[in-house]
């Protein structure tokens, strides 16, 4: 009979994976921007409209996670970037071993901001860091403006968040200022834009944001 | 589901040290959840189970223990606190420092600690 005290924090698994991560990228001069939300928040459509009004002038690649199927990559590589699309197979969200081999195939020397777009789930991603620099975490209107209150870790956690679709609130009624509100609540430091991808509303303020935190 | 991938990691770090010992069963493992991780302990004892089907570790006890999360607050005013597992999703949303009413930082509960292996 062996009585083994192992005392290991299996978190630091990933945990140390994605310092390694970021350190790679640090190393490429490349700022990274962890992109968290529901399925069908707008975390694609956030990708593509920045790409769209800074890509001209920075160098963008994106790791677009799906579970199955590679519909998120192909719109983004439609854009003209660099991506990687990553199957998780039955995982419900990416972590930093899988993101470590998609670095390997990107030309991180050409780029100075890198997207990492993780699978839509408001819960498993929180705790799994992939490396990057910031997070955001993206929710939409149509999702129910409960969704803020019901998910408050993803919130501590994150740098930035987007409200999206706030065109469509009162035909879903949704409150944007209950989201906003609740966000602010669960996290005072968080800073909330309040977004429609589709028409273009609010995304100045994000490209801002983004400048300001990559310092490009 | 990322309970399944949490096993799988804890399944993995249990099976080597068992080789390391050269033990040839892992009867009882004890696994320690902090508070903060989005983690349902049944589920992820569920999944503990499944992944060892045809393992060293088949059959084994589980023993899965959620230890409280921790804060700290920003003006070093107040320094600790702990929330039971029970209030913690209610307590996250309005969760301030009682001394001087601002906000709190994590300062650990995402830990999924392996504590300790019985194999023969």
């Amino acid at each position: 009979m062996h009585v083994i005290d192992v005392d290991r924090d299996i978190m630091e698994i990933n945990r140390r994976i994605s310092e390694r991560n970021q350190r790679v990228l640090e190393e490429n001069n490349v700022f990274g921007f962890d992109v968290l939300g529901a399925i069908g928040s707008g975390k694609t459509s956030l990708i593509e409209a920045l790409v769209g009004r800074i890509g001209k002038k920075l160098g963008i690649g994106a790791i677009a996670g799906d579970v199955i199927s590679d519909a998120d990559a192909s719109r983004l590589k439609r854009c003209g970037i660099p991506v990687i699309g990553l199957n998780t197979g039955r995982e419900c969200h990416l972590d930093a071993h899988l993101v470590e081999h998609a670095l390997e195939s990107l030309p991180l020397k050409d780029l100075d901001i890198l997207f990492i777009e993780n699978v839509g789930n408001l819960i498993c991603p929180v705790d799994f860091p992939l490396g990057a620099h910031r997070r955001i975490v993206v929710v939409s209107v149509s999702e129910g403006d409960d969704t803020v209150e019901k998910h408050p870790m993803i919130f501590l956690d994150s740098d930035l968040a987007v409200i999206n679709k706030i065109d469509i609130a009162e035909a879903v009624d949704a409150s944007v200022e209950k989201m906003e509100y609740d966000a602010k609540r669960i996290n005072p430091r968080l800073p909330v834009i309040k977004t429609s991808m589709k028409k273009g509303i609010g995304l100045n303020e994000i490209v801002d944001w983004i400048r300001k935190e990559s310092n490009l | 589901m990322h309970e399944f991938s949490i096993a799988e990691d804890i399944l993995e770090v249990a099976l080597d040290e068992a080789e390391k010992h050269k033990a040839s069963r892992i009867k009882h493992i004890s696994v320690e959840v902090g508070g903060l991780m989005m983690a349902n302990l049944e589920q992820l004892d569920f999944a503990l189970r499944s992944l060892s089907v045809g393992t060293l570790a088949e059959d084994m006890e589980v023993d899965l223990k959620t230890v409280p999360g921790r804060f700290k607050c920003d003006n070093n005013h107040v320094n600790e606190v702990s929330i039971e597992e029970d209030d913690l999703y209610l307590a996250l949303a309005s969760l301030r420092c009682p001394e001087c009413g601002s906000p709190l930082r994590v300062l650990s509960g995402k830990e999924c600690v392996l504590k300790r292996i019985i194999a023969e």
